[in-house]
Parts: structure tokens; C-alpha cells; sequence
């Protein structure tokens, strides 16, 4: 039984993965590769998101780090000549670097304060690369040498593994005691800080960890891509993020994984109706937002739920007629 | 360095860009004053609104101003819709109500980018010409707008203050159960004002719309002034928005006269950070 319970909770990740070793290879493979790239990046920086909301934030700021990332090791490679592997990794550290920097005096604010505030600071610091000449102001680099010669495939592949990787390790980070101990401050960070956990430095190493991985793939696409430009990084980005999290629910790891896949299937998908392409998005948004409470991963639990009340509802009414059969008597 | 028409300038802008953003930040705020909820939404209706107002004007020949209030009372009747079905079934659920503000916004940015096309639309200035005062040019627009801003918000400010509506609005504020167990029916309450909202964004959107070009980026611009200037306030501060709209203003105003374009947004939104990091619940909010 237990064996049984522990091959279901696998099996989404499993079908989520054959999903994406399939699809890009069987069609229009350039239009696929591309387009299944960014959201792996997308992926994992929303996964990163639910890191930082395990122990109660959302910040708005993913994007940014990301951006932190793409910006990092473009510079890094172009300016300094870095090799790729380096610039990837110091990148993805710099990232992380600023994000507990600046968590330091972000650990003041609460709920929507720091949600909002969160939001300013991705874009502030998206604006400070697009304000000076030497980071490529408004225009942003290009010309950056592609990764693996910036041949699709290959990358593609390369994506897959670093999100499986990325995605694993943070599983194991919410697996962990620090992972357990984030839970417990955000149920109560009173309680939690009257049991002796330092609230604080837990929520910084969450952010820590969470831009680490968010520049790793920041850093990776730009490498990718071949030019970084500020404003993709920019409140949009963020807002995608939050909306990958969201739609995939955020009660279960498995939620940022499935909304990223779904909703970045379907806006990418979309891109062939042109300018037309957000309203489906939109339109999956709202849905999921009348329909489904709990996000998308919640499905199971609903359903589980009703058989299980359909089930205590039998029970109800045997109750209720042996009672009238008492009255009667 | 700054001479003293420069310091005029900057002070017309000031007052000019304040009152078209706390004209834009009324309606967020009162909801989110209210029952607590962040409408994403908002900024974007300024910036429909002003797209009607274009509309109306381009394809019946209307006169600008009443197309603008025209526009006005259709957003505003477009807020009542809102408030039913995106901010009242969600007001207690952070996630679902970010959710559907977000999938708004991108509607309405969309819709606005196909409407636009590669043109660049602009409503008709209400006023030409200009005043001088000394070596400093204030145009007749820059006038109007602030006059009319002046009294939407004086009006504003009596309802508020001294009418029911009003009162029933800062108890809902101060306690939502409270204010239901003394029979104000929270909901008809938070509709009318959240209507009322989106139609003085819409006027405001004009407004700025016939200063300036329309464009889709525009409710993008405001959507960040708009959070910036109600979290500044804190929660629950219906004045508040007042001074910190004017905080917003001269920041807006002053810095583009001493750095080039995109260092005088950062300096801003440093600025407004450092502000909300020494005050952690804005100027006159309280705990959420």
C-alpha cells in the first residue's frame, strides 16, 4: 500500500516529463524547441517562487532575479570572457547574493506590504541595468556568444536537465527541516519565534535559494537567447511567474510545475494567432480562477473529496432513515 | 543651481501630475481600504477609459469633454460589473483575485494594442494656449486639468466626509463584520464606490490621454504609480492618499529635470523603497 501511494505521488512529475520529451521532438520542432525553452526557464523560476512562499511571502521579484541572472552572465561572457559553466554559477550566486541583501531589510515588511514592495524592487533593479551605458541601457547586450553554438536541440536537451535538477533540488529543500521549519513559520511566525527558530534567517536562505535557482535559469536563457534586454525582465515577467504559480495551485509542489506547463503550453501555442495570442491565456486564467480554488493540482484532492462526501452522504440519509423509523415506532 | 522658474515649473508639474494620480488611485484605494483586496485591474481602466473617450470623440464627433464624461459613466457602469463578478466572489482570496486582476489587465492591454495598431492616437486638447508667469510657460491644459481634479476631489472628499456613503465607508474600513452586523449592506456599498472609482480613473485617463498620446503602456505606468502611492498611505487611509499623491508627484516632477529618462524612474522607485522600508505600513495604514 505504501509502495502504491508512493508510486501515484510520482507519477504527475512522470507524465509531466514524457510530456515534455515528446512533444518538442514529434512537431514543428524549431517553432517547439524555442518555445519549450522559456518555459522550462519560467518553470523553475516559478518553483523557486513557491520556495519563498513556503514560509508565507509572495514576492513579486522572480522575474527580477532572473533578470539578475541574464544580466550577470551576459556580462560576465561578454566583458570578462568568462567560460560559460562559470559565468552560469556566478551569475546564479550574484543573484543570490542580492536577493538576501536585500531581504535583509525586506524581513520588516508583511503580507501585502512586502508582496507589493517585492514588486518595486524587481523593478528596480530590472531599471538600474537600463539606466547605464556600460549594462547596454534601454537596448540591453546583444551579440552575446550562444551556448552550445545556439543550436536548438542540444539546448533544449541541456533544459530539461537543468530543470529536472533545479526541480529536484528544491523538492528536497521543501523535504527538508528547513523546509518543515518554513511551514511552521508560515503558519505562526509568532509561535514559531517563541520556539526559538530564528524567523529570519529562514525566510532569507528561502530567498536565497529560491533566486539562486531563478538566476541559474535567468543566466542559462540569456546565454541561450544570445542578447538580454531589461524590459523583458520587467513587471510582466513577474506577473507571468505569479500566474504559473498560481493557476498550478499553491498548496502542492507539484502546482507551479503543472500551471507552467500548461498555461506556457497554451501562451506559446497561442503565438500563431498573433496579437491575438494573450486573450486564450486569459480566458485558462479566469477559468481556473471561477472553477478551481485551489489551482490545478488541486483536481485530485476534489475529486477525492466529493466521492468521499458522496460517501459520508449514504451514510446521512441510513442515519436519518433509521431515525424516522424510530419516530414512527 | 535651480532658478526660480524652474522650481515654478516643477511645482505646476507636481501639482498637475498629483492630481491626475490620486484621481487614478481613488477607486484602488477605496476597495483595498475597504475589503482589503488589490484590483491589478485598475491602472488598465484609466487606460480603457481613456481609449472610449478617443473612440466616442473619433467616430460620433462629439465634443472632447463629453466624450471623456461619457466614457466616464460607461467605465463606471463597467465598475459594477467588476465588483460582482471579479472582486466579490474573490475579496478574502489573495491568489484568485491576483488571478483574474491580472488576466483583466492583460485583456484590456491587448484589446488596447489591437485598437491602436501602429497609429498614435491622441484626444483633442480641451484648451489651447498658454499663460506666462514671468519666463515660465503654464499651458491652458496643464490648467484645466488641475481645476477639474480640484473639484472631483473636493467632491470626493465631502462624500466621504460628511455624506452616508461616506460613513459607511470608514466603518467598513475600520471593521467589514461590524459594519455588517450594524445593517450597512457591505456589498451595495463597496459596487457604488468601486463605480464611482473607475469613473473618476476614466475622467483622469482622459485627461491625460488629451495632454498627452494613448497608448497601451500607459495603464501599465499607472498600475505601478497607483500601488506605489496607496502602499506609501498604508491601508485604511482614505485621506492619506492626498499626501502621498503629492509625494508621488513632485518625484515624478523633479527628477526627470536632473536625470535622463529611465535613472529618474529608478531614483523614484528607490525612493518610494526606502520610504515603505522605514515605514512598513505606509504613512497613516495599519497591520493588514
Amino acid at each position: 500500500m505504501k509502495k502504491n501511494s508512493k508510486l501515484l505521488s510520482i507519477l504527475p512529475y512522470a507524465v509531466i516529463l514524457v510530456c515534455f520529451l515528446i512533444i518538442p521532438t514529434s512537431i514543428d520542432k524549431m517553432f517547439w524547441y524555442a518555445a519549450f525553452i522559456s518555459i522550462l526557464a519560467k518553470m523553475i523560476a516559478s518553483v523557486g517562487l513557491r520556495m519563498v512562499s513556503l514560509g508565507g511571502d509572495m514576492s513579486f521579484a522572480m522575474g527580477a532575479f532572473m533578470g539578475l541572472g541574464a544580466y550577470g552572465a551576459a556580462i560576465m561572457v561578454t566583458k570578462w570572457s568568462f567560460p560559460f559553466w562559470a559565468a552560469i554559477i556566478l551569475a546564479a550566486v550574484f543573484a543570490a547574493i542580492v536577493a538576501v541583501l536585500t531581504g535583509i531589510p525586506f524581513a520588516r515588511l508583511r503580507s501585502i506590504y512586502y508582496c507589493m514592495t517585492t514588486m518595486f524592487l524587481g523593478i528596480f533593479l530590472i531599471y538600474i541595468f537600463q539606466s547605464f551605458d556600460w549594462t547596454g541601457a534601454n537596448t540591453g547586450i546583444k551579440q552575446i556568444p550562444k551556448l552550445f553554438g545556439g543550436k536548438p536541440a542540444i539546448n533544449y536537451w541541456y533544459f530539461l536537465a537543468l530543470a529536472v535538477v533545479c526541480i529536484f533540488c528544491m523538492w528536497r529543500f521543501e523535504k527538508s527541516r528547513i523546509g518543515n521549519t518554513l511551514k511552521a513559520i508560515a503558519q505562526s511566525h509568532e509561535v514559531a519565534a517563541s520556539m526559538g527558530v530564528n524567523e529570519r534567517f529562514y525566510r532569507l536562505m528561502a530567498i536565497g535559494v529560491a533566486a539562486f535557482f531563478c538566476g541559474v535559469a535567468g543566466a542559462s536563457y540569456a546565454l541561450y537567447y544570445g542578447s538580454v534586454v531589461g524590459s523583458t525582465y520587467g513587471m510582466t515577467l513577474d506577473l507571468w511567474i505569479i500566474m504559473f504559480f498560481m493557476v498550478g495551485g499553491k498548496d502542492d509542489f507539484f502546482g507551479p510545475i503543472i500551471g507552467a506547463a500548461l498555461l506556457g503550453v497554451v501562451n506559446e501555442g497561442s503565438r500563431t494567432f498573433g496579437s491575438y495570442a494573450p486573450f486564450l491565456a486569459c480566458a485558462v486564467l479566469l477559468l481556473v480562477a471561477y472553477l478551481l480554488p485551489g489551482g490545478l493540482a488541486s483536481i485530485p484532492r476534489t475529486i477525492k473529496k466529493a466521492i468521499d462526501d458522496k460517501k459520508m452522504k449514504q451514510v446521512d440519509i441510513s442515519a436519518f432513515s433509521s431515525g424516522s423509523d424510530g419516530k414512527e415506532a | 543651481m535651480f532658478t526660480g522658474t524652474i522650481w515654478l515649473g516643477i511645482g505646476v508639474n507636481t501639482l498637475m501630475l498629483a492630481s491626475m494620480y490620486i484621481m487614478a488611485a481613488l477607486g484602488f484605494a477605496f476597495i483595498f481600504n475597504m475589503l482589503g483586496a488589490i484590483n491589478l485591474a485598475h491602472g488598465n481602466i484609466y487606460m480603457i477609459g481613456a481609449f472610449i473617450a478617443y473612440a466616442i470623440c473619433y467616430y460620433t464627433g462629439l465634443p472632447n469633454w463629453l466624450s471623456i464624461l461619457i466614457a466616464a459613466l460607461i467605465t463606471a457602469a463597467f465598475g459594477l460589473l467588476l465588483e460582482r463578478f471579479a472582486i466579490r466572489p474573490f475579496k478574502d482570496d489573495f491568489s484568485r483575485i491576483v488571478m483574474v486582476g491580472v488576466a483583466l489587465m492583460f485583456i484590456f492591454q491587448t484589446s488596447a494594442t489591437l485598437f491602436t495598431g501602429t497609429k498614435t492616437l491622441s484626444i483633442p486638447l480641451l484648451a489651447e494656449g498658454t499663460v506666462r508667469i514671468g519666463a515660465l510657460g503654464i499651458s491652458n491644459q496643464k490648467i484645466i486639468m488641475f481645476v477639474i481634479a480640484v473639484v472631483i476631489l473636493a467632491i470626493v472628499l465631502f462624500i466621504t466626509n460628511k455624506t452616508k456613503l461616506g460613513r459607511e465607508m470608514k466603518a467598513v474600513s475600520q471593521d467589514r463584520l461590524g459594519a455588517a452586523l450594524q445593517g450597512i449592506p457591505i456589498n451595495r456599498v463597496a459596487a457604488i464606490v468601486c463605480a464611482i472609482g473607475c469613473g473618476i480613473a476614466t475622467i483622469a485617463g482622459g485627461l491625460m490621454g488629451s495632454y498627452q498620446s494613448l497608448s497601451s503602456g500607459m495603464g501599465d505606468t499607472i498600475t505601478l504609480r497607483i500601488l506605489m502611492l496607496v502602499m506609501m498611505a498604508g491601508a485604511g487611509s482614505m485621506n492619506g492618499i492626498i499626501v502621498t499623491g503629492l509625494i508621488m508627484g513632485f518625484l515624478d516632477a523633479f527628477f526627470p529635470v536632473l536625470l535622463s529618462g529611465s535613472l529618474a524612474t529608478t531614483v523614484t522607485l528607490f525612493v518610494v523603497i526606502v520610504i515603505l522600508l522605514i515605514r512598513p505600513k505606509g504613512f497613516f495604514g495599519h497591520e493588514m
